[in-house]
């Protein structure tokens, strides 16, 4: 059965799912364990639950997350606590200039025993594949890594291999190191559901963070709060929550303002629409809520939308954000009222 | 950009002649054109030139200044020129004289004025000060709209001193030409501006500056169609104030002062019928006799005079009685409240008793009418009211002081054929002058005559002709006319038939209303003094019509005698002149006591009617707004077809309702962060506070939530919050709020696209054909 049919199949089930009165009890699961989840990861990484919010928004949503930041402010530390967090298989692949694809996804090998070729899955037969610093690998493997998140399959010699559900890539990346990096195109930026800067920790955060991280790695107390079963359950229970026409339409407005904004020169793609209003639902989800607010909406707009942008040169000189020109739209962008 | 601006210039100097045409009606030649207009055409030639230099705007207006001024020293003083050619003190001098001149001339004379040298040298030095200040105003410093006051200024000189109305193409012309001037300078300036569109952008090539100046030229037109047809169809109403016979003050001076023309022209018609307030005052007596102010005894080529001077003070406690005391007579005061007449008149009953001016000095005459040196505000007169019988009328006694001198019987002789004739028909042979002047009465009191305060113009019955009679004759052919030609012609008559006869004027008793008369301007009135040496002057009242009355009753011819010819006075008095042009209301006099009492309120209602109709419209047409706000929520509220629907309809109508009193939600907000802004804006307490987190969510539940889901009503919550939020602001928005309301404007924004959508569709349909 090709991947293909699963996301028909999940759709099928997503439609009985919402008829079914356990939607309710569902989604209070997914509260439940999502806090814990959240809870834990607080206790590694002092100072940034808007981060671990989005990071968790993004699992639930079934998206990527590129973390792109300085060195040392803990996205290697984000991620990991992420995937210990959750008792499923983990990968974490450092990429360097001579990382080949192959490493990636895999590699045939002739098997003597058996006289076939025989499949090795690479690294990205994971449930959470941890790619730390993603620009130093050379654009081919980059791309090996960034085909097989879009479509959740591998496909070596002709032969296709389905990744293990749930599937979420975490990648780092720092942004001023310039030397010997390759940056990630916009059209493969554009596959990650979120980006997150982590910034530097307030002085009170850091002060705690010595007094507890000076011994041993926390990562080390840390026990997974859930599995991957209960996490693919989530993420079920999430695409049930209801999304209104005045919604769809508002994340429409949202998408389509970015691309007529004189501030930038590349607006969001209609995926970034998709991704929008999936990282939605999720945010939804996390507030309790059985259907989407534009308030939703907005506050996952800058994490969602932020990296697809690109700004004109008259928005860089003036030393604007992707994030401020957002914001200004969302200011802008009027809330549909539901039409008759 | 061109500087010169020669169209603009055109326009302008177009824009002053024709805003001087008007002054062909007042004066009687059109001599003064072709200098005025001369000097028009120097100014706008020298601004087109001196502009074409880039000189500074003052320069500009300075070299016009000085071109128009030896423009008119040539045309007007070439014989005073410094070697023919440059204007010195002479010439300085001479235009002087000639403005001394045209001062005099405007001063004695009534338009149309006769054109004379003085007179076309001040009207073109008007002509070319309006011709620069337009220029200057309008075309060189830019500001055509304001050069419209010039132009409305020196329209106005005409309008005001036309007598009538002026011809409207009088006005279509100037304004014409000022909106031409408007528009031209206008669409300039809009050219002017970058437009990002380029021509020809949608497909047609055309000016996009054209559209605008489209909508401008239509506007402009239909403008000027609105000023002419509008006065044609709203009535012309005689010119009231808002406030006339509503609060007055005692003492409010506002109305400034009246005085009494003294010499009376029997050739004027009375159009003016001013409402202001002369006199106020109450009296003792049920029915009110006419106050005097002068007495005339001299008349001459239609115009009544008196030639005596009041010198001799008299003692205002004391006052000298003609006639016999036996007379049986009623006393009667009058407490005067509040007395505008211009001193030295002043308007006493008679025969007068005595009066109390406080401090100021009574004067009298030789005839016996009374001055005063200083306006008086208030005071006190005491009369008699005489009640004579038949008998009190012999002739045998002395004649009024002058008699001997003649001044009582002089005859008007251009009119004198007719006067006898009227006299031999009227009055028999060997009438007493009682007879006499009971039938005089009751002849022009009859319904052969009309009453109007319009002269006809006199017109030979035999030709058809325009003839120019005296008045006194012309009033007697048509028998038309007012109390002037009535008295007059009854003081000639009287004075034929031998029986000293003199004419008053003075004021009408008024209008009663809260236990006080009220004297207006319009009250003012005329009536013949008959003597008889027993009873003084006597008052006859030969003017007929609801106005003046009825007649005093010792003129009225007993009814046994009556004449057949006349109708019986007392019905004439009871039923109104058939042309009488007064309103039925300004009836005194016969009416009984008791009724004009009763009729106190209805009268002062009939009075203001057009205010009170005013003021009631008004009150209403503040309700039109609030009204239509109140029908477009529950019509939004009754269309909506669920429970989600008519949420949607509270919460516009709230954030509305809310944006009234100047709270609105950012634009880009959800209902949360609305709700949020707006319950911190309007200062809401904690209870409307919860009242509006309940609606917020509401709402959400109605936009976002799954279908079927729960939605209850929030009318009460949305009230609830509407009146915290209104409750916080300060009584002027609160009411700005409740009349002005935004709704209601969308309301008939929406009532009239409706009333004018189906002839726009007809309109494009048409367009497209």
């Amino acid at each position: 059965m090709s991947a293909h049919d699963d996301v028909h199949q999940t759709h099928d089930q997503r439609q009985m799912s919402r008829e079914t009165p356990r939607s309710g009890a569902a989604l209070d699961h997914v509260l439940q364990v999502a806090s814990s989840l959240q809870t834990a990861m607080n206790s590694v990484i002092e100072g940034k639950p808007a981060a671990v919010r989005t990071v968790v928004t993004a699992l639930l949503a079934e998206g990527h997350v590129l973390i792109e930041d300085v060195p040392g402010v803990g996205k290697t530390m984000l991620a990991k606590t992420l995937a210990r967090c959750i008792d499923a298989s983990v990968r974490r692949v450092q990429f360097t200039p001579d990382l080949l694809p192959s490493d990636i996804t895999g590699v045939s090998v002739y098997n003597q025993d058996v006289r076939d070729f025989e499949f090795r899955p690479g690294a990205i037969f994971a449930n959470v594949v941890v790619g730390d610093e993603i620009n130093r690998a050379s654009p081919k493997t980059q791309s090996a890594l960034l085909e097989s998140m879009e479509e959740a399959q591998v496909t070596v010699d002709g032969t296709t291999y389905s990744l293990p559900r749930p599937f979420m890539v975490l990648a780092t990346q720092n942004p001023i190191e310039m030397e010997g990096t390759y940056p990630l195109p916009e059209a493969q930026r554009d596959r990650f559901m979120a980006r997150i800067s982590m910034g530097y920790p307030s002085a009170r955060s850091e002060v705690d963070m010595l007094d507890q991280h000076g011994g041993r790695s926390p990562l080390e107390d840390l026990r997974p709060v859930t599995d991957a079963g209960t996490v693919t359950q989530m993420i079920e229970a999430v695409r049930s929550v209801y999304a209104s026409a005045a919604l769809k339409q508002y994340v429409v407005d949202v998408t389509q303002a970015t691309r007529t904004s004189s501030a930038l020169r590349l607006g969001a793609s209609p995926r970034a629409s998709l991704h929008l209003l999936r990282a939605s639902r999720a945010h939804a989800a996390l507030a309790g809520r059985d259907h989407v607010l534009p308030d939703d909406v907005q506050a996952v707009t800058v994490p969602v939308l932020a990296h697809r942008l690109m700004l004109t040169g008259e928005s860089q000189l003036a030393h604007r954000t992707a994030a401020d020109v957002l914001t200004d739209l969302l200011q802008r962008v009027r809330v549909p009222a539901p039409t008759r | 950009m061109n500087r010169t601006r020669p169209l603009e210039a055109l326009l302008a100097a177009l824009a002053t002649l024709a805003v001087a045409l008007p002054l062909l009606t007042l004066f009687d030649s059109n001599t003064w054109v072709r200098p005025a207009g001369l000097v028009i055409v120097t100014i706008a030639l020298v601004g087109v030139g001196l502009r074409s230099l880039a000189l500074s705007a003052w320069v500009v207006i300075l070299g016009q200044a000085v071109a128009g001024f030896l423009a008119i020293s040539w045309l007007h003083g070439r014989g005073h020129l410094l070697g023919g050619l440059l204007p010195g003190p002479d010439s300085v001098h001479a235009l002087g004289i000639l403005l001394g001149e045209a001062r005099e001339t405007v001063m004695a004379f009534s338009a149309p004025v006769p054109t004379e040298r003085g007179i076309i040298v001040a009207i073109t030095i008007l002509v070319g000060f309006t011709a620069l200040v337009v220029d200057a105003v309008g075309v060189t410093l830019r500001s055509p709209a304001l050069a419209g006051l010039a132009l409305l200024t020196a329209y106005l000189v005409s309008a005001t001193n036309s007598g009538d109305g002026l011809s409207w193409k009088y006005f279509i012309l100037p304004i014409a030409f000022w909106l031409a001037l408007l528009a031209t300078q206008g669409l300039g300036v809009v050219r002017r501006w970058s437009t990002t569109v380029p021509r020809g952008s949608d497909g047609a090539d055309h000016d996009p500056v054209l559209g605008v100046a489209g909508t401008a030229r239509l506007l402009g037109a239909g403008t000027l169609a609105l000023a002419i047809v509008l006065p044609m169809v709203v009535p012309h109403l005689p010119t009231t104030f808002l406030a006339d016979g509503l609060g007055r003050a005692d003492n409010a001076r506002g109305g400034g002062s009246i005085t009494l023309n003294t010499t009376v022209d029997l050739r004027r018609s009375l159009e003016d019928q001013s409402q202001t307030p002369v006199i106020s005052y109450r009296t003792t007596t049920t029915s009110p006799d006419p106050l005097r102010v002068a007495i005339l005894t001299d008349y001459r080529r239609g115009e009544w005079s008196t030639g005596f001077t009041a010198g001799r003070n008299v003692q205002p406690d004391s006052i000298a009685q003609d006639g016999d005391p036996s007379v049986k007579r009623t006393p009667v005061r009058i407490d005067v409240t509040e007395n505008r007449l211009q001193a030295p008149q002043i308007a006493l009953p008679s025969p007068l008793q005595n009066v109390d001016l406080g401090d100021v000095p009574l004067r009298t005459n030789f005839v016996g009418s009374f001055e005063v040196d200083r306006n008086v505000g208030e005071y006190t007169a005491n009369y008699n009211q005489l009640q004579p019988t038949t008998g009190d009328f012999s002739t045998d006694g002395p004649g009024p002081r002058g008699w001997d001198e003649g001044i009582y019987n002089e005859i008007d002789g251009e009119s004198f054929e007719r006067l006898q004739e009227l006299v031999n028909n009227v009055v028999p042979e060997g009438s007493t002058p009682l007879e006499t002047a009971r039938l005089l009465q009751a002849h022009f009191r009859s319904s052969q005559y009309t009453y109007s305060l319009q002269l006809p113009t006199p017109t030979d019955p035999v030709s058809g002709r325009t003839m120019m009679a005296d008045p006194l004759s012309n009033f007697l052919v048509s028998r038309t006319g007012y109390c002037v030609q009535f008295a007059s012609a009854f003081v000639m008559a009287a004075r034929i038939k031998g029986i000293p006869a003199r004419l008053a004027i003075g004021f009408l008793p008024g209008t009663f209303a809260n236990a006080s008369y009220t004297v207006r301007a319009a009250d003012a009135h005329a009536w013949p003094e008959l003597w008889f040496p027993d009873l003084g002057w006597t008052r006859f009242e030969p003017t007929p019509g609801v106005r003046t009355g009825g007649a005093p009753t010792y003129s009225l011819i007993p009814t046994e005698v009556g004449p057949t010819e006349s109708a019986s006075p007392t019905a004439s008095s009871s039923a109104p002149a058939p042309t009488a042009s007064e309103r039925p209301d300004s009836d005194t006099g016969s009416v009984g006591p008791t009724t004009t009492s009763t009729s106190g309120p209805f009268r002062w209602i009939t009075d203001n009617l057009l205010t009170l109709v005013v003021i009631v419209a008004a009150l209403l047409s503040l309700l039109l707004l609030p009204v239509a706000a109140w029908v477009r929520r529950r019509r939004l509220r009754k269309a909506a077809r669920d429970d989600a629907e008519r949420v949607e309809a509270d919460w516009a109508s709230l954030i509305s309702r809310l944006g009234d009193i100047g709270i609105a939600p950012p634009d880009g907000s959800t209902p949360r962060q609305a709700g949020t802004r707006l319950a911190h804006d309007a200062i809401l307490s904690a209870e409307p506070k919860a009242a509006m987190g309940r609606i917020v969510s509401t709402v959400e539940q109605a936009r976002y939530a799954p279908p079927h889901a729960q939605i209850p009503d929030v009318s009460t919550d949305t009230r609830a919050v509407w009146r915290a939020a209104l409750s916080a602001r300060q009584r002027g928005d609160r009411v700005r709020a409740l009349l002005i309301p935004a709704d209601g404007l969308r309301q008939w924004r929406d009532v009239v696209d409706g009333t004018l959508a189906w002839p726009r569709r007809a309109w494009s349909r048409l367009r497209r054909r």
